[in-house]
């Protein structure tokens, strides 16, 4: 046995997921802990979400271990000397296993679509799995899409449009490495809608992702669609690479019955500076006029829709 | 540290030391009549955080539907109570 055998099973890692309430005097307090070595996720834990609270205190989380948890809060009779994280007990009520990779990122369906979750998948999927509301216990797998079918590309990222006008539709962000070049990727963004006739999820349009200045794509890391308030553009944020690229969309109410006109290009927004930084994370505010991305370098910038509907520079955050 | 999370739904939560969240409440001190006439604003403050506790990246964060309750995953390194019979397998899984 090596010495660095030796250091690799004295550590584990554990992965715990921590719930956090506010207090009366506006403090965050841990109420809760769960999912640790014993029971949860055997790998990274990549998302968690809740479930609208129409559905109870419900969590999900996916990870890389090829699944992806339903966690419910439980009862729990306190002595009254309990410390204060043990206040929330959550129990693992359904583990989905459809899965054939990683899967790297979840979403439950806007409430008015019942209880759905969406998982992006590493094998080139995304599955949709139809939950019962009274019986949280039983999943099963509704429909299923593949974004870049025949070619496994990575999915990273989704999101649902939460417009109760619209069909229930989605944006999924993928990327795979092109045969033959090393440095070549090929990434998109796809907006998929389900055809309640058809009873499947196709493509409603296709959203260009832009090359850099070197001319590389860079992939798709984080899609986030804008709330879009009775708007009557949507708005479509994508990271990808050193920039946040912005899709407007028209009404979509008509799908499919009408084709959906391909966006124009997109708005590329990067940070200033010549060190090209990687941007991880996007996502709008509630009401869809602001959107913050997370960088590499410990920065969240923030850009505001200005009265003609350009996003503009707001804030930049950091330590 | 690199910025792994944020979340906008009540306000921007990020992680810069993977242990501390911070919260900022970013639209109540947006100054309306400087942003009225496309400026830039910076006078942006960190005025709530959370000690998370984790010791290590936070990949993922989400508030609840009311903005009260804040959950977090996180890849802690915690000592295993039994490292001898412990299987390295376990861990293991396919990575991109």
């Amino acid at each position: 046995m090596t010495f660095l055998q030796t250091m690799c099973e004295g550590v584990a890692r554990a992965q715990t997921i921590r719930v956090f309430d506010k207090d009366d005097e506006s403090q965050w307090k841990l109420v809760s802990q769960f999912g640790g070595s014993e029971a949860g996720h055997k790998s990274a834990i990549w998302q968690v979400e809740w479930a609208h609270p129409e559905f109870g205190q419900v969590l999900a989380t996916c990870s890389d271990d090829r699944t992806v948890i339903i966690w419910r809060e439980r009862e729990v009779v306190t002595s009254g000397h309990a410390p204060a994280h043990l206040k929330l007990k959550f129990e693992m009520v359904a583990t989905l296993q459809d899965f054939q990779k990683g899967v790297t990122s979840i979403g439950f369906a806007p409430a008015h679509l019942g209880l759905q979750i969406a998982s992006a998948c590493n094998d080139g999927k995304v599955r949709v799995h139809q939950g019962n509301s009274t019986n949280l216990t039983v999943w099963e797998l509704a429909s299923e899409l593949e974004p870049d079918a025949g070619f496994g590309a990575y999915i990273t990222c989704l999101s649902w449009n939460r417009n109760r006008v619209d069909v229930p539709m989605m944006a999924v962000g993928w990327w795979r490495q092109q045969s033959g070049g090393a440095e070549q990727r090929v990434s998109g963004v796809g907006v998929w809608g389900y055809s309640s006739d058809q009873k499947r999820w196709s493509l409603v349009t296709k959203l260009d992702v832009e090359a850099d200045t070197r001319g590389l794509v860079a992939e798709v890391r984080d899609v986030d669609w804008a709330p879009c308030m009775g708007r009557p553009e949507h708005r479509i944020a994508a990271a990808v690479g050193a920039a946040v690229q912005v899709w407007s969309l028209r009404p979509l109410a008509s799908w499919p019955a009408e084709r959906c006109e391909q966006p124009a290009r997109p708005t590329v927004l990067t940070m200033d500076g010549s060190v090209p930084l990687t941007f991880w994370k996007a996502g709008w505010n509630l009401t869809g006029t602001t959107l913050a991305a997370s960088a590499e370098n410990g920065q969240v910038r923030m850009w505001k829709l200005d009265f003609q509907g350009q996003l503009k520079p707001h804030c930049v955050l950091e330590q | 540290m690199p910025v792994s999370c944020v979340v906008q739904q009540w306000r921007c939560a990020f992680d810069l030391r993977s242990s501390v969240l911070f919260l900022s409440s970013f639209a109540i001190r947006a100054n309306p009549l400087r942003s009225a006439f496309g400026e830039r604003q910076d006078d942006v403050a960190v005025d709530d955080q959370v000690s998370t506790g984790h010791s290590a990246i936070i990949h993922s964060i989400a508030h609840d539907y009311y903005g009260k309750r804040l959950v977090t995953c996180s890849s802690d390194k915690v000592p295993l109570p039994c490292a001898e019979g412990a299987k390295s397998d376990d861990l293991s899984a396919d990575h991109v």
